[in-house]
């Protein structure tokens, strides 16, 4: 069964790259061993350090320690102190996760653990007897980081290279539109003829659900390549329409579909959501309040908001709901305006408490400076490195000195260490 | 491959029931006794994999951890890796008094009325509130009437259960279900889980239980008993403090888990209610599970109201009049091993506050050999002590030790009792009281504790500038060993740091001026011991030795823990989530602040809390230092990297 675990490093590719600079695979010359020695040291403190990382670390500052100006018996201490908690830990490991009344012998356990018995042997002559000379701890020091690289580092799963997912995008959106201009074809046929509940519809909703998460293949910039392909290219706005005039005919189309992906594709409807308060940022050459498209957006958006959201679980609604409310605050505009209006109507008090003086203040301080552009983004991303601030309360009389201590306004809605 | 696979099937999923290596040891065993033709390869499972799952493994003396949440975190699948419900080895009695139809006045959704005869006993497992309508009860060492007031217990199954027992006929009693929201940790954590009353017998937050069988959920349960020999202790010191003029500074000394804990909360109940004062000082001495605040912090509190509950349900603040914070420090570490002087400076500083016209009660560490115990004979005259209570069995060269320094210091023995089994490993009990600690909402001045259950991630955090001309934090300090200053910013992020304020008002901090005078070489000024890492974080280098230096007590305190959410380092802000009052932690604006880590534990709860909560899966975008088990070793797919490392690179030195 597939569980979590804590990690010092906060992602594999940074366990990965350290691997890298210990084991010297690197293609360029300088050498990134005392940086790695170092960065493991620290995660030492932050706990939870697999002692095969730790040994590796040990033993290669060893190696690194091994210089003239020091003394022979300084030398020989390292070698032996890094050498000793290598070979204990594995054993006092193994000897734990054994849970026998009687605990084997180091001997024993390293012989199950496929260790060489000499590393036990060493062990013993250096804490009971003399410190073993420098030649023969340099060559032990040898055979164990290349015995960790075969029990440990040989084995590390390779992160995903999101280089090659972002190459891959292209070709994943043309393939997405054609599954999904099919779709729509065939749903609008379906409308005319009134046969939309037909099971042959909602299996073809189904298949087409199908096709488009196996074409994600989970990974998380696809399903954002989705979301985005179904607003950007208008795929769910009807061809013809009139301003102020309803959507339901699309909403009709689009539901079961959206609601089925948004079940079973985590982070769909955030995406989405996304996509839709991008489009509304969008300048055109048309007058804002008339513009038919940004009308549809905005409505598209309170409609998934009200209906399509009841598929996910209440917390997460919850941080769909001020995600949208936080940007209608920081991109002040006539839709924005109208939909944060709309959202604050429709939801619970402590929500409204939290934003509606905030969501007021931003179309009056959009009006006073008329400079104001609308910039283009996608909110809740952020996955390009970008640090945004959370908004924060100035008291009005500290309005011009710098606050040291202040609470960050509005719930937040990233995990814990990522600071947006 | 083919083999190893073979063997892999031949043990199958050995998850608890034998271990690998169990495994390895019997197939071996076997083979060599019934078959001996039987080539071992299709026997012994992959030596590799074997090394592998050790390789994967922490060593650092933590290694009873606590259960992760499973991937697809579905209650009934966390309910099953966590929840193994136990059946009770020994029926235990818990209650002489039976419900009938005479004593039991009324019987509601929230609440229940009942009358004891003199003597009768009642316990109860849960949450309630206790208000004596006629008669007197004892509860926990302590003595409640009619005008007691309503007062709040706390018992889960975690803890031995306090037994309500009449002192006089005719007694009459009301208790009524209590929402504190302690119950809604459970959400968030394993730990919390089916602990409290069973609500699927009761439609309160307490159930009463006639034997410890009776429990719906078939947990093992321990009831509370003061014993004759702890209740003669109890009552001569209760009496010595009623009669003498200066009075007892009272600490029990024992090993781990022998009950000095209960010891001292039930001292602290029956000073409450037999000396007229109603109060008494808690020097809180034991980092590793403190009584009334979270582990790290050492403390001096003023006990004004009977304790009621476990650590985890009533931490102490300096607003709360029951429980009132004095004065605090903080070692950042949950033993002393790595500072013992530092350690006792903080213990001598918070005596020096102590109200002399009040008892004081120690809470020593359970630490009682070697270093441990030459810290217990220390502390034993440094503070004055009259009353080591000792609670046995304990080494007689120690007791011999701590009687010699003072002729007038009185011993009082409690022999040996039989010991109970503990539910929660220490460092799940620290995990508790930490994340207990963080979910409490500010105390009220009056009334009872409240606790947020939503997950840390979600609460609003502090936004502090650690540069710039007036920066909220002056200086992080590491107690212990530090990082090099390059890793700083990475060994902070999302752990856990205290919060401690210096006496010197900010107005007098000055940059070190270039032309260093002999005053600003001054060794005690920490201004001058200030470097910054490459993101401008302010940190105290360590001395001349590489010692690094600790705040001196004398000149601050410790005000609360926080955790660091993050750390912006374009706005040189740091993130923080901490339980201090809103007025209070805005107030650190006029004061110099240093944040010190050092040796806490890992706070993995909070990574998991909305995990467990069910809100977000690992593949929602980042989420720093989790990853789904099975990235490297035997569980998971295999990814062998082709090329070896090239021996010669690695073993020269260039």
């Amino acid at each position: 069964m597939s569980k979590y675990r804590v990690t010092p490093w906060r992602a594999q590719k940074d366990l990965v790259k350290v691997r890298k600079q210990l084991y010297d695979l690197d293609e360029s010359n300088i050498d990134m061993r005392r940086h790695a020695v170092d960065q493991i040291m620290a995660w030492k403190l932050r706990g939870n350090l697999p002692h095969a990382v730790e040994s590796t670390a040990l033993l290669v500052d060893a190696i690194l320690h091994q210089d003239t100006n020091n003394s022979t018996f300084s030398i020989r201490a390292v070698y032996s102190a890094a050498f000793c908690r290598f070979v204990t830990g594995f054993c006092d490991i193994g000897r734990h996760k054994e849970r026998t009344l009687e605990p084997s012998s180091m001997l024993e356990i390293a012989k199950q653990i496929d260790m060489p018995v000499h590393f036990v042997a060493l062990r013993h002559e250096a804490t009971h007897e003399e410190l073993p000379g420098i030649q023969r701890l340099v060559k032990a020091t040898q055979e164990a980081l290349n015995w960790l690289w075969k029990v440990y580092w040989s084995r590390l799963e390779e992160p995903e290279d999101p280089g090659s997912i972002k190459a891959a995008l292209p070709v994943f959106k043309s393939e997405v539109v054609t599954v999904l201009r099919n779709f729509r074809r065939s749903r609008r046929d379906a409308l005319r003829m009134n046969v939309q509940e037909s099971p042959e519809q909602l299996e073809e909703s189904a298949s087409t659900c199908d096709a488009c998460i196996g074409l994600c293949d989970g990974q998380q910039p696809k399903i954002e390549a989705l979301a985005e392909v179904l607003v950007e290219q208008r795929l769910i706005l009807p061809s013809i329409r009139q301003l102020s005039s309803s959507l339901e005919g699309a909403y009709m189309l689009w539901d079961e579909f959206l609601r089925d992906v948004s079940n079973r594709l985590h982070g769909f409807l955030e995406a989405l959501v996304g996509s839709l308060l991008g489009c509304l940022m969008n300048n055109s050459m048309v007058e804002t309040q008339r513009d038919v498209e940004k009308e549809a957006f905005a409505m598209w958006l309170l409609h998934v908001l009200d209906e399509l959201v009841l598929v996910i679980a209440e917390d997460r609604r919850q941080s769909l709901s001020v995600m949208v409310i936080k940007w209608c605050c920081l991109h002040p505009g006539h839709w924005t305006q109208y939909v944060g209006q709309e959202l604050l109507r429709n939801s619970e008090a402590e929500l409204r408490a939290d934003w509606e003086d905030l969501l007021n203040a931003s179309v009056m301080k959009a009006r006073e400076a008329p400079a104001y552009k609308e910039k283009r983004g996608v909110p809740g991303g952020g996955r390009d490195g970008s640090i945004k601030a959370p908004l924060q309360v100035r008291d009005e009389h500290l309005e011009h000195k710098t606050v040291s201590w202040m609470k960050a306004i509005g719930p937040v809605s990233t995990p814990l260490g990522v600071v947006r | 491959m083919a083999q190893k696979r073979k063997a892999r099937e031949a043990f199958g999923d050995s998850k608890g029931q034998l271990s690998a290596f169990a495994a390895a040891k019997l197939a071996r065993q076997s083979a060599v006794t019934s078959s001996p033709v039987l080539s071992e390869v299709d026997v012994v499972p992959d030596r590799d994999g074997l090394a592998t799952a050790v390789a994967t493994e922490p060593y650092d003396g933590r290694h009873s951890r606590a259960s992760t949440p499973a991937a697809s975190p579905s209650n009934e699948e966390i309910a099953e890796v966590t929840v193994t419900p136990r059946k009770p080895a020994v029926t235990t009695r818990c209650s002489t008094w039976q419900p009938d139809q005479q004593n039991v006045s009324r019987d509601e959704d929230g609440c229940l009325e009942l009358a004891l005869q003199h003597d009768e006993t009642a316990t109860f497992i849960g949450e309630y509130d206790v208000e004596v309508l006629s008669g007197i009860v004892t509860i926990y060492g302590t003595v409640l009437q009619p005008n007691s007031g309503l007062q709040r217990v706390y018992a889960p199954s975690t803890h031995a259960l306090p037994q309500i027992q009449a002192r006089q006929p005719n007694t009459a009693l009301r208790l009524s279900s209590a929402t504190s929201g302690l119950r809604k940790l459970e959400k968030l954590s394993p730990l919390f889980r089916n602990i409290w009353a069973s609500q699927s017998t009761s439609r309160r937050s307490f159930t009463f239980l006639a034997t410890t069988d009776d429990d719906a959920s078939h947990r093992s349960l321990n009831v509370l008993e003061i014993d004759r020999d702890a209740d003669a202790v109890l009552r001569t010191l209760s009496a010595k403090t009623s009669v003498e003029l200066r009075k007892p500074r009272i600490m029990a000394v024992g090993a781990k888990s022998s009950g000095k804990s209960t010891f001292n909360r039930v001292m602290c109940n029956h000073l409450y209610s037999w000396t007229q004062a109603k109060k008494c000082l808690y020097l809180d001495l034991d980092p590793g599970q403190p009584e009334f605040g979270p582990p790290g912090r050492l403390s001096l509190v003023e006990v004004a109201a009977p304790v009621l509950s476990p650590p985890f349900a009533h931490p102490a603040s300096t607003r709360s009049r029951s429980f009132r914070m004095v004065r605090s420090h903080t070692i950042a570490a949950t033993t002393f091993r790595d500072d013992s002087e530092h350690y006792k400076a903080c213990a001598l500083d918070l005596a020096r506050y102590v109200d002399k016209q009040y008892p004081l009660i120690v809470n020593s560490c359970g630490w009682v050999s070697g270093l441990g115990a030459a810290m217990l004979t220390d502390l034993a005259h440094d503070l004055s002590i009259s009353d080591i209570v000792v609670l046995e069995p304990l080494d007689s060269r120690l007791i011999e030790a701590l009687r010699s320094p003072s002729s007038d210091l009185v011993l009082h023995r409690i022999p040996r009792r039989t010991p109970r089994p503990s539910f929660r490993t220490p460092a799940e009990s620290r995990a508790m009281q930490m994340m207990a600690y963080f979910h409490h909402k500010p105390s009220p001045v009056d009334g009872n504790l409240r606790w947020s259950s939503k997950a840390i991630s979600k609460m609003r955090p502090w936004v502090v500038s650690y540069a710039g001309p007036d920066p909220g934090v002056s200086a992080v300090a590491s107690y212990g060993q530090g990082p090099n200053p390059e890793f700083l910013a990475e060994v902070l992020d999302g752990s856990i740091v205290a919060i401690v304020v210096l006496n010197e008002p900010k107005a007098q901090q000055r940059p070190p001026s270039p032309s260093a005078t002999g005053e600003e070489k001054d060794p005690d000024n920490l201004a001058n011991h200030i470097a910054r890492t490459s993101e401008s974080l302010p940190y105290l280098k360590p001395n001349n030795h590489g010692i690094n230096l600790t705040v001196p007590p004398q000149t601050s305190r410790c005000l609360a823990l926080a955790l660091i959410r993050g750390i912006d380092t374009v706005r040189k802000q740091i993130h923080l989530v901490t339980p201090l009052p809103e007025s209070e932690a805005a107030a650190l604006m006029q004061q110099k602040v240093v944040l010190v880590r050092g040796v806490f534990d890992p706070p993995e709860w909070a990574y998991y809390e909305d995990l467990y909560k069910g809100d977000g899966s690992i593949d929602a975008g980042e989420r720093p230092w989790i990853s789904k088990k099975g990235m490297v070793g035997i569980e998971g797919a295999v990814w062998r990297l082709r090329h070896p490392p090239m021996a010669a690179a690695v073993g020269a030195n260039r």
